[in-house]
């Protein structure tokens, strides 16, 4: 295995006011300009959170968590927080990336709106005890960008990459995927997708019931969020941002939000995507736009 | 009901040529002085694969007494590195290599669990693997042209080869492959070039035999790799596989996708048949 580095790779056991959880840093790698990742799980009382934390080589002057979109949506973006976290950390600021209960490398349990949100504030808290109290931007993608609204202290910078705004739309697309994705395998399209599921499977991922009704129930735009600096980066081949997105940025702005609006090219059909060619998962792991769009807006307008 | 991750699990970094690989080990209680290592398939997402399949298989494997690392390939999920495209006659031996060498310590007998691009990183890793046992290779990917075209031109003999010649939608496919071939590596500058033929696998499958190493072959029926493993069969390996049995086993699983995992049951099915081959094997 790799020999940590630093001096401070030891495991940290820290008290949270949200319940009994620590940090086990487990393991460390340094880059050739000192910038640094930790990889290791966050003990809480769901179960254990996988965690990167990306570091400066000094003292940061913010931290910023990234909160990832739940189930297919997942893994399309992945290498982009990777790269973006990577970047922040070179521009000085420490963020945490993370595997919210039910998903990648975490404990399981049924993932929700409500289970994501629980897992991002104890990531920010551990985050915040170890580098101090910092100013502090949150990063949200697609579904995350709920959990990112919600979890935001106060004062702190808000970035929502796609974000789903329309949850109806949002349920829609995903049993059209499961559909799509029945259909293509010789099934009715009907299967598993009865009101009375508590889990449907779409393309190979258990989608919670609770997920959907949560997502229906509770559009981004009734979010009460602490954030008073927001960007939204549309992600779309047609140049211009969704009217929904617009008409949310403004009603941000009505209640005396600073928010911006950025759009970058890349053909995203995030749950399409993963029923692709031959049914392998086609993923753009490029879009470096949007990350270079966010890595400016933070380290230019963020709150450090 | 939520069910805590296993307590001994740690994320550690692993040092390879292309630079650390983000590694996940499950360490039972009382560890047998088995280790497993789980290759993930060719995608860009993380080692987890979809709906984090590799998390639950290694999980379960634990289960039964192993110690378990899954890892991310260079340029993937927390890995570092860059990637470009997964490519069979390029493997990722490296990866494999330094990731196993990292159980050496934990693990006197190795066995490696491989899926599609992994399966075939895996197994042309086995020769740099002295304490390797077995190999279970999931939807082994056989490029499906290069091993038709073999076959038809030695069934065929001379007139035939003549015939698909002068017939466009024949020699096609073929055409198809040999421009692949073709092509500039476009992996990563370490990245071994590795050709993959029916007659290279029944060589790869000959050295594992005398090294006493067994091989588990396992498709899903709705794989595309069962259709080019199945011409194969049908072919140039058919009577080679038959007379290599026990040691090399296969395993066709009565409907599903083993190498994508589009369906919750093809998931289970995967962990469960690949978790009975690790009890039945160790």
């Amino acid at each position: 295995m790799t020999g940590t580095s630093g001096g401070d790779a030891r495991p940290l056991h820290l008290d949270s006011a949200e319940g009994a959880w620590k940090t086990v840093v487990d393991d460390r790698i340094e880059g050739p300009g000192g910038a640094w990742v930790r990889i290791g799980f966050i003990e809480t009382a769901s179960g254990n959170l996988f965690s990167a934390v990306h570091g400066p080589p000094a003292q940061p002057r913010g931290v910023a968590l990234i909160c990832p979109p739940p189930l297919a949506e997942g893994p399309r973006n992945y290498r982009r927080e990777f790269d973006l976290a990577g970047a922040l950390a070179e521009g000085g600021v420490a963020s945490m990336r993370f595997h919210p209960i039910g998903t990648g490398q975490s404990a399981d349990g049924p993932c929700t709106l409500g289970s994501m949100s629980t897992d991002a504030s104890s990531a920010l808290g551990a985050l915040v005890s170890q580098f101090g109290d910092l100013p502090v931007a949150v990063v949200g993608t697609r579904l995350a960008a709920v959990v990112a609204a919600r979890t935001i202290p106060t004062g702190g910078t808000l970035v929502l990459w796609d974000p789903v705004v329309d949850g109806s739309a949002y349920a829609k697309e995903v049993m059209r995927a499961r559909r799509l994705s029945a259909l293509a395998s010789g099934e009715s399209g009907k299967e598993g997708g009865t009101a009375d599921d508590v889990t449907v499977d779409v393309v190979g991922y258990p989608v919670e019931k609770a997920l959907l009704d949560e997502v229906r129930s509770q559009p981004l735009a009734e979010v009460e969020t602490a954030s008073r600096r927001i960007q939204v980066v549309e992600m779309t081949r047609k140049g211009t941002p969704r009217p929904a997105v617009l008409d949310l940025a403004e009603q941000w702005r009505r209640d005396g939000t600073d928010v911006r609006v950025d759009v970058v090219a890349a053909a995203e059909s995030w749950w399409f995507g993963s029923a692709g060619k031959g049914g392998r998962i086609e993923v753009e792991v490029t879009a470096t736009e949007a990350v270079t769009l966010t890595l400016g807006f933070l380290l230019e307008e963020g709150p450090w | 009901m939520v069910t805590a991750a296993p307590p001994a699990e740690r994320a550690t970094f692993v040092d390879s040529p292309e630079g650390p690989l983000a590694a996940v080990v499950t360490t039972p209680p009382n560890p047998s002085d088995t280790g497993v290592v789980i290759c993930p398939g060719g995608w860009y997402g993380t080692s987890t694969n979809r709906n984090r399949v590799v998390v639950r298989l290694a999980r379960a494997i634990a289960n039964l007494g192993h110690t378990v690392v899954r890892f991310d390939w260079h340029g993937v999920g927390d890995s570092s590195g860059e990637i470009d495209r997964f490519v069979l006659d390029r493997p990722f031996v490296d990866d494999v290599v330094a990731v196993s060498d990292s159980l050496s310590g934990a693990a006197g007998r190795l066995l490696v669990v491989g899926v599609c691009f992994g399966g075939r990183s895996a197994l042309a890793a086995a020769p740099e693997l002295p304490s390797l046992a077995g190999l279970v290779l999931v939807s082994f990917p056989f490029p499906a042209e290069q091993t038709k075209a073999d076959w038809r031109a030695r069934k065929m003999g001379w007139r035939g080869v003549a015939n698909v010649a002068t017939n466009p939608e024949l020699w096609r496919p073929a055409a198809r492959w040999a421009t692949r071939r073709l092509r500039p590596a476009p992996a990563g500058p370490k990245a071994r070039h590795i050709t993959l033929t029916p007659g290279s696998f029944r060589a790869d499958m000959g050295a594992l035999r005398q090294r006493g190493v067994t091989v588990d072959l396992v498709f899903g029926a709705d794989d595309l790799e069962l259709v080019s493993f199945e011409t194969l069969r049908q072919g140039p390996l058919g009577d080679y596989l038959e007379r290599s049995r026990p040691g090399i086993e296969v395993a066709i699983t009565d409907r599903g996708d083993l190498s994508s995992f589009r369906s919750l049951e093809a998931q289970d099915t995967a962990i469960h048949l690949i978790t009975d081959i690790v009890r039945r094997r160790v």
